[in-house]
């Protein structure tokens, strides 16, 4: 799949349509958000460790 | 203009609320073309209070400790009778607010006035304050200078002498980066300590609203009215002060790598700490941003694409899109993070960081250096902000007395203890360490 394919099925899934001239800069915005997604990725976090949802600092 | 000064002489018939609030008008209309920090004058109401004001003093009744003491609003919160536009003409259709956010009720029922709105990104979306359409604020002591965001208006209203006090917002620096930039303090309290409530979300997660103000002396009186609780005065000789480094002393400019040289030498902070993986933890305060503010947005989104600022509708379709587990992992990573900064309390009661790179990025070439190279501003000046962010504690950006243009660093305490902020702030203004920069007439 391109990023664009990707893009268009990923928004098809949220019953979004993404009007053509603005695909550019949201593959460029998601580039930089997979970019820190696979930062996220680089540390070990316990399988059991609970999400911060309810969070109390 | 500070305002327990300003407060006093009120109560003290020194000088009239009206006085004032007209003399403030006069000087946002005189010099606001040139900065574009106030969206809305509320001259109306801000006369009507200051005469109600000036009437319980001269029957000798308690105007209240900020009485007479104008404020600025981010244009995000609640101001009864104005439509909430959060920095967009989304939200232009929308009825107006029945009533203040709790925020601004507080001020209000302590005798400050609120005098304007001020502008922001749109929906909060931002470093810059820059917005398609109520368009740029400037830095006041440097025009050709970005004034830092999402709170610009109101931290550049303060700087600019347009009032002592001002209501922002900070979910990933929205407070600490334009304080920093424009010299004056800022405010990030402990998640959760003061209510969002009235105020027009961005990322639920992470939200947090406080104040600007023009002295740390002013700081302890505006969170004494914000919280409703009196701070303690903690002392603050002994206080064991850390310097956070790796990530946060990578990357400075030379300005601002030699004033907290400086700052650190004359506070003797021998002290380094280092965070773990703090990239990790900016990504995830990052991923957390995109997905919960697209996810916020998708309806309008999927209706109204077109009536957004286009910088930052792409930047929330993008959200949206964001696969849900990577947020739930950003999550997890998120109570990793902060059980490593309670860790970092072990050996310290005060972390000191910088709140930006160094001082504000020019409007025409907005780059900051990073890993020695070019980076957009838009897009970084949150570097040092954003990983603490994730973790919820209290920062407060104090404004370093150096020559040249403003430069801010961040003092981070453990949650709910701003008493300790507070007055360590007061300490530095005290010694001359730290000192607001305001524009005087």
């Amino acid at each position: 799949m391109t990023p664009e394919e990707q893009l268009v099925a990923r928004a098809a899934a949220l019953d979004l349509n993404v009007p053509e001239e603005y695909r550019s800069e949201i593959m460029r915005n998601l580039a930089l958000i997979g970019q820190y997604e696979a930062l996220i990725m680089t540390v070990d976090l316990p399988e059991r460790l609970e999400p911060a949802f309810e969070y109390h600092p | 203009m500070r305002a327990i000064e300003l407060a006093r002489a009120i109560r003290a018939g020194e000088r009239s609320a009206v006085s004032v609030i007209e003399t403030c008008l006069d000087r946002v209309t005189a010099r606001d073309a040139s900065l574009n920090a106030v969206t809305r004058l509320l001259a109306e109401r801000a006369l009507g209070q200051a005469r109600r004001i000036d009437s319980v003093v001269g029957s000798g009744g308690d105007p209240g400790p900020l009485a007479g003491v104008p404020f600025g609003i981010k244009d995000l919160f609640d101001v009864e009778g104005l439509v909430t536009t959060a920095g967009s003409r989304v939200l232009a259709n929308e009825p107006p607010a029945t009533l203040d956010a709790p925020l601004v009720r507080r001020l209000v029922e302590a005798g400050a006035i609120p005098l304007a709105t001020t502008n922001m990104d749109e929906f909060a979306y931002g470093f810059a304050t820059d917005n398609a359409h109520y368009g740029l604020t400037r830095n006041p002591h440097d025009t050709t200078r970005l004034a830092g965001g999402s709170s610009g208006g109101s931290a550049a209203g303060v700087a600019a002498g347009y009032f002592p006090l001002s209501l922002g917002s900070d979910t990933n620096g929205s407070i600490r980066v334009p304080a920093s930039l424009c010299g004056v303090w800022g405010l990030r309290a402990t998640q959760n300590r003061l209510p969002t409530e009235g105020s027009f979300p961005f990322v639920a997660s992470l939200d947090t609203v406080g104040p600007f103000t023009a002295s740390a002396a002013d700081m302890r009186v505006v969170v004494d009215v914000l919280t409703g609780e009196t701070l303690a005065r903690v002392e603050t000789d002994g206080l064991r002060l850390g310097r956070l480094g790796g990530w946060f002393a990578a990357d400075l400019s030379p300005e601002m790598g030699a004033a907290l040289d400086g700052f650190c030498r004359a506070l003797n902070v021998q002290r380094e700490i280092r965070l773990p993986d703090v990239a990790a933890a900016r990504a995830a305060a990052f991923v957390i941003s995109a997905s919960e503010g697209g996810a916020l947005h998708l309806d309008r989104l999927r209706r109204q694409a077109a009536l957004y600022d286009p910088a930052v509708r792409d930047r929330l379709l993008a959200g949206a899109l964001v696969p849900a587990p990577n947020v739930f992992r950003a999550h997890k990573l998120r109570r990793w993070f902060r059980a490593r900064m309670h860790e970092a309390f072990d050996t310290a009661d005060l972390l000191i960081a910088p709140a930006v790179v160094g001082e504000a990025p020019r409007i025409e070439a907005p780059v900051l250096v990073i890993g020695g190279k070019p980076v957009p501003a838009r897009a970084n000046l949150g570097l040092y902000t954003q990983p603490l962010t994730l973790a919820g504690f209290p920062v407060l950006t104090a404004p370093l007395a150096v020559d040249g243009l403003p430069l801010g660093i961040q003092i981070v305490a453990p949650p709910g203890r701003e008493d300790r902020l507070i007055a360590f702030g007061e300490a530095l203004e005290r010694s001359g360490l730290a000192r607001a920069r305001i524009l005087e007439d």
